[in-house]
């Protein structure tokens, strides 16, 4: 997929940006989007020549889905073509367009709401058979056109799911909850996915007895044992998690003692160092964006709570010191806060601590148990499961749970991680 | 006289010995033709008895295999019936333990239940067993398999100290991945948050 008329777009895009009513500007944790109100976009059914009178409907529907999703947007997807007679703040007119001579393509116009201004073209090639992610990249550029931070159609979530009794498999899925995939094929109990800025997996897995990590070296490489490096261990080892580079595995491992701590291991070097002391439990290694930090979870005060650490295991100290059982740190991908899992009244809610004020806020309330909370790469969502009487679905949030939409209609769900790498 | 008698008789002698000679010789062609009438040749018998040995040794063997059969046939029901009755012993022994909620001691009413493992273990002393920790559905996937971990080491911790070695053991954690039972209640947590012994 190829985009052209940049030079073109440059100039329609200040104009574009100008004109918005309210943008939320810049990579940012939900509470910084107090203010914001929903941008009126308008998304008229595409058009199409020739034959494609389906690809354009589904890619109409993607791309509809997508933005309604996003956020920032109140989408008026309406069937009647008649956009001049909408009220909105902008436009987005879309055509499906290929003739004998040029390969398929799709003729993006971003118009003003009152003046049908055109603000930018874009142009894409591709393929009918590409029509979700043609439709997620032109909904994330028009995201970041309008608000300055791109969207997330084309991320993904990747998750652990049970296929039948006792047997669990990595899955992914895009933002919008379709295009699943299932990612590990074992039959066995297989869990905890981390995902690298780069694409690559990581997760635990039963399938040989006891618990090891599997995952890729490469990119797009072959699942391999990534530890322990010599198979005939048997330590327990949980909660990997793929520092930002990529380079190194932090995980747990627990021992016959009944102690669990928090390791990490150097791809390259295949070096494993211990990060914390063998006092009580210490699991869920977290990082932060920039590999510095590491958040975690330890019982050595008696009850499960939040700690950071620097990512050599130096100047270990609480951070949450509200609520007797608080688990499953998530940073934030600015660093200014932790989502958390914590016990309230004998149900677990997530709740978001912010560094700068150390505040705490709870961003789920209703029936059930949330569990195990995954920002969005942009930091502006956070995904996590609900679970009512044993069943448990996705769902995220957005804007400090302002905004809360389920994701995707799968069942039986856990432990998601959100990335946009493809 | 005498003389020529003597010689009559000496030539007599000599012609009734020549005769002789002359009859013995005679029969010999008439014994030639009926060999397989009258007896097996040296080359047949040797023949005869190796194949007789052959089939002895064949009896023999087969007699030994039958043997070897029937041998293994009954160490093989015996180690059946072994197997059966360690099974009996296993199932009768090793039943779960449980656990209060977040927690990983061993509780009163559990330690004549460990008591049994500890004696099921001495009775057979090749056999080793994994202990699997388990939790209820409460509390996040990765700290309640530390804690899986916890409830399986205190189970160790237990049954190393009545005596059985370490060696016996290995550990395995399933947190709330593994559930019993799936009820939203105390009732099925209870039976959830366990020890469960397996044999290896």
């Amino acid at each position: 997929m190829k985009s052209r008329s940049k030079s073109r777009m440059h100039v329609a895009v200040a104009a574009f940006l100008s004109m918005l009513p309210v943008a939320a500007h810049g990579q940012s944790n939900p509470t910084n989007d107090n203010q914001m109100k929903a941008m009126k976009v308008h998304i008229p059914p595409t058009r199409w020549s020739a034959d494609d009178a389906t690809v354009a409907h589904q890619f109409w529907q993607i791309l509809s889905k997508d933005l309604s999703l996003a956020g920032p947007f109140e989408t008026i997807s309406s069937d009647e073509g008649n956009f001049p007679a909408v009220e909105s703040d902008l436009v987005l007119r879309t055509k499906v367009h290929r003739t004998l001579l040029k390969p398929f393509t799709l003729q993006v116009q971003v118009l003003e709401g009152r003046t049908h201004k055109i603000l930018y073209r874009k142009v894409y090639e591709g393929s009918p058979a590409w029509i979700r992610r043609m439709a997620h990249r032109v909904a994330d550029d028009f995201t970041e056109k309008a608000t300055g931070v791109r969207g997330l159609a084309e991320s993904r979530i990747v998750f652990a799911r049970e296929t039948r009794k006792g047997v669990k498999e990595i899955f992914q899925m895009d933002r919008d909850g379709e295009g699943l995939v299932q990612l590990t094929h074992y039959k066995s109990l297989t869990i905890s996915p981390s995902m690298a800025a780069d694409g690559r997996l990581a997760y635990v897995t039963y399938k040989g007895g006891p618990p090891e990590i599997w995952g890729q070296r490469d990119v797009g490489g072959s699942h391999v044992r990534l530890y322990p490096l010599d198979p005939g261990r048997s330590e327990i080892l949980l909660s990997p998690a793929w520092s930002p580079d990529g380079r190194q595995l932090a995980f747990a491992q627990s021992d016959k003692r009944g102690h669990c701590d928090v390791m990490v291991l150097d791809l390259n070097s295949r070096q494993v160092h211990r990060l914390t002391s063998g006092s009580g439990n210490n699991t869920e290694p977290a990082w932060n964006a920039t590999g510095t930090l590491i958040a975690f979870t330890s019982d050595r005060s008696g009850s499960p709570q939040i700690y950071l650490m620097g990512s050599d295991g130096s100047n270990p100290r609480r951070v949450v010191t509200e609520g007797h059982y608080n688990s499953n740190p998530a940073l934030s991908p600015d660093g200014t806060a932790v989502a958390y899992n914590s016990r309230i009244d004998g149900k677990y809610e997530v709740l978001v601590h912010d560094f700068r004020d150390s505040s705490n806020t709870q961003i789920t309330h209703g029936e059930g148990n949330f569990e195990a909370p995954a920002w969005s790469p942009d930091g502006r969502w956070i995904t996590y499961t609900q679970s009512i009487s044993g069943t448990a679905h996705l769902m995220v949030s957005g804007f400090l749970g302002r905004i809360v939409q389920p994701l995707g209609v799968l069942a039986q769900v856990q432990s998601p991680d959100w990335t946009r790498a493809r | 006289m005498t003389r020529p008698t003597i010689t009559a008789s000496a030539m007599l002698a000599g012609a009734i010995l020549l005769g002789t000679g002359l009859a013995c010789k005679k029969p010999e062609p008439m014994q030639a033709p009926a060999p397989v009438k009258q007896g097996p040749t040296q080359a047949e018998l040797d023949a005869k008895a190796a194949a007789d040995r052959k089939a002895a040794e064949e009896a023999k063997r087969r007699q030994a295999e039958l043997e070897a059969a029937k041998k293994a046939e009954e160490a093989k029901r015996l180690a059946a019936e072994n197997a059966a009755a360690l099974k009996r012993a296993a199932a009768e022994a090793l039943k779960d333990i449980h656990f209060d909620y977040d927690k990983s001691e061993i509780k009163a009413e559990d330690r004549a239940q460990l008591q049994k493992i500890s004696d099921f273990l001495k009775a057979y002393p090749a056999v080793k067993v994994e202990i699997q920790g388990h939790c209820d559905e409460r509390g996040t996937n990765e700290y309640n398999l530390a804690l899986g971990n916890r409830r399986a080491s205190a189970t160790l911790q237990y049954l190393m100290a009545l005596g059985s070695p370490d060696q016996k053991f290995t550990l395995i954690s399933f947190g709330k991945e593994k559930p019993l039972c799936t009820e939203g209640n105390e009732a099925c947590w209870r039976k959830n948050r366990r020890a469960h012994f397996e044999l290896k």
